[in-house]
């Protein structure tokens, strides 16, 4: 019962604080957290370089998936492509989407674990990093004896 | 917040709710017409939406107004004699509470409050609805069209906008005359519950062992957090669990209205998760059953078999049919969906095997079949089983006065109690048994929370529980011995007075 009930208790704690910040857009950062910010920033960036037709590829849930357990990356931060558009109206693919090779950004981990965005210039580009996703995968596989 | 707009959903909702009851002459106690009326009109309202995408009309402020207000109108049109005469005796469903259930009752308001404001402060943040209902209403209100951009982008990612309308019409409406994150529906849907089904434990159980358990039952942690997540599962319990309260009314009065309403509820759940059908055919026997004991003519039955079956199919075709066929922009057979091999009955069998060693009885049985990297037992990395993690020990309460009831009681069970126990069946052989139909009905994410249907029925199991009411009249003639002393009397008057009145009459 505690643990419910006292979380509950810091939430009435906290209710004086609330009216201060009411507007949607800081309600959305306070409670989506990292994958809302992680988009905000994509966005921010991709209106400075000025693109007219961003598409962004993102690894799927699979992929995120062995991104976690393999090499410890942060995936909850990288949304999927229809909650990008939601959160700041960008377009996203995946590897198995149709228009893949029109991507002209990727998001890739660095070797801590964080998710970053990279520019792509051609689909030899968005070939190699589909296949870093790829990779990983397999990697997961074979460390969980998992079928290939 | 837009407070008018609220005011005038929460009255719209009531009216059209309240027609309903009147048209299918559905009489309860005030507080419990009311809840009914309101969460009825909450499915009414969603609706709207979803019929003026089929008309293409634009999804506006003032379409919203006028759709909503000629919904409501029409129902309660047909019923104006009787709103004529409406009265709402409130004021005597508060003086009934009692002192002693106080406690419980603030304890609830307290944590009903946290969970409003969540629902109302929050961004909806479920990635069900992030990736599916809730992106689609969303850009439904900025592009005025339930077909918007959202279906120029690439899917693969996601089966979520594929789900029936529910929850996308409801934020739509909420977004466009409420507040930028809608929801609210969601807070309403669980107060008029969770009221409901307190008025109904009262009413049979005294009002201390009706507190308790509904505490149990409420501080739940899993379904009491599903409150303020915008989910399917919460809607699709109350209404399934309403269901099967009318079936229960319907069996006790014999009044055939009440298996129509019941129907109506069953109707309302399909709607909200189409696969709830499946359940509702496992309901069916029950009806029969019931109706084959009272000696119903076999045509009847028939005709009630095929009215209990086809409502919640139109409902479901309704959506998968006609909206996913003629209207939305996107491909789905579920033909694609269902299990290719059904002969194979192991994926069944497992599925009940992992309900109860993965999540019903994880704190006893995690040990027997411990799940295979990367899965990992909740119970070894937490310490306590997953099952009293989600659902606290409201399962284990329900199972010991079952048993109590099975060992000292079992000339005491009632219809009703079977009734409830029969729903809770449905649920846990349904489960897995959509598992097994349809392979992408998971363990920890459908089934977990389709779970949640199975609770009010054992809740409500508990008020005609032969344990729990021998305790309760144990109180209650500790608390008044001169009322329950004086109580035969009225018995042997109406005994005696049988003989005489024909005498008198002739």
């Amino acid at each position: 019962m505690n643990n419910r009930i006292i979380p509950i208790s810091d939430e009435w704690d906290k209710i004086n604080e609330y009216p201060e910040h009411m507007t949607p857009e800081f309600r959305k950062a306070f409670k989506l957290q990292d994958s809302y910010s992680f988009s905000e920033k994509i966005r921010d960036y991709i209106n400075q370089k000025n693109v007219k037709a961003p598409l962004i590829l993102v690894p799927d849930e699979l992929q995120k998936y062995a991104y976690s357990l393999v090499r410890k990356a942060n995936t909850g931060a990288v949304p999927e492509p229809i909650v990008l558009y939601l959160y700041v109206g960008l377009k996203g693919a995946q590897w198995d989407s149709k228009n893949v090779h029109d991507c002209n950004f990727g998001i890739v981990f660095t070797p801590e674990g964080h998710p970053t965005l990279i520019e792509l210039h051609s689909p030899h580009e968005v070939d190699s990093v589909v296949n870093t996703y790829k990779e990983v995968v397999q990697e997961y596989k074979k460390e969980f004896n998992l079928p290939l | 917040m837009n407070v008018i707009g609220l005011l005038f959903l929460i009255i719209t909702e009531f009216v059209a709710g309240r027609a309903l009851l009147y048209i299918f002459n559905v009489k309860e106690k005030p507080v419990s017409s009311f809840m009914i009326s309101m969460l009825c009109g909450i499915l009414v309202v969603s609706i709207v939406p979803f019929i003026l995408a089929l008309c293409h009309i634009q999804l506006t402020e003032s379409s919203m107004y006028v759709s909503v207000s000629v919904a409501t109108i029409v129902l309660a049109v047909t019923q104006i004699k009787k709103f004529m005469n409406f009265k709402v005796d409130l004021w005597g469903a508060i003086k009934s509470v009692q002192l002693y259930e106080l406690p419980v009752i603030i304890i609830c308001i307290l944590m009903m409050g946290v969970s409003v404001w969540r629902c109302f402060y929050y961004p909806p943040f479920a990635r069900d609805m992030n990736s599916g209902p809730e992106a689609i209403a969303e850009f439904a209100v900025r592009e005025k069209t339930m077909i918007n951009s959202i279906f120029s982008l690439n899917l693969e990612s996601t089966n979520n906008h594929l789900k029936p309308p529910f929850i996308t019409d409801l934020q739509i409406v909420y977004k466009i005359l409420v507040q930028p994150f809608g929801q609210v529906w969601l807070s309403q849907i669980a107060i008029c519950f969770l009221i409901w089904i307190y008025n109904i434990m009262r009413d049979k159980l005294h009002p201390l062992f009706a507190s308790m358990v509904f505490l149990v039952f409420f501080t739940m942690p899993d379904p009491f957090s599903y409150t303020y997540i915008m989910l399917f599962d919460y809607s699709n319990m109350v209404f399934y669990f309403a269901g099967f309260y009318f079936i229960m009314r319907y069996v006790d009065t014999k009044t055939y209205n009440y298996f129509l309403f019941s129907v109506l509820m069953f109707g309302f759940a399909t709607y909200i998760r189409p696969e709830t059908l499946v359940l509702c055919g496992l309901a069916l026997p029950l009806v029969i059953w019931y109706q084959w004991k009272d000696k119903v003519a076999i045509p009847r039955i028939v005709i009630s078999s095929v009215i209990f079956m086809i409502i919640p199919f139109i409902f479901y075709y309704l959506w998968m049919g006609i909206f996913m066929k003629y209207y939305m922009p996107v491909h789905f057979d579920v033909a694609d969906r269902i299990n290719k091999n059904l002969t194979d009955l192991s994926p069944f069998y497992n599925r009940f095997y992992e309900l109860n060693t993965r999540i019903l009885f994880e704190d006893l049985l995690h040990d027997i079949d411990p799940p295979k990297p990367p899965l990992q037992s909740y119970y070894l990395n937490n310490g306590i089983g997953l099952n009293i993690a989600l659902y606290g020990y409201f399962i284990y309460m329900f199972i010991v006065i079952l048993i109590t009831d099975l060992i000292f009681f079992r000339k005491k069970f009632t219809t009703e109690g079977r009734i409830a126990l029969y729903g809770v069946l449905t649920v846990y052989i349904g489960l897995p048994l959509l598992g097994y139909l349809i392979p992408w009905v998971d363990l920890m994410n459908t089934t977990k929370r389709g779970l949640f249907k199975m609770f009010p029925l054992m809740l409500i199991y508990m008020r005609s529980s032969g344990f729990l009411i021998m305790l309760s009249n144990g109180i209650r003639n500790w608390e008044m011995p001169s009322l329950t002393a004086s109580k035969p009397q009225p018995v042997q008057v109406k005994q005696a007075t049988p003989k005489p009145q024909p005498k008198g009459k002739k």
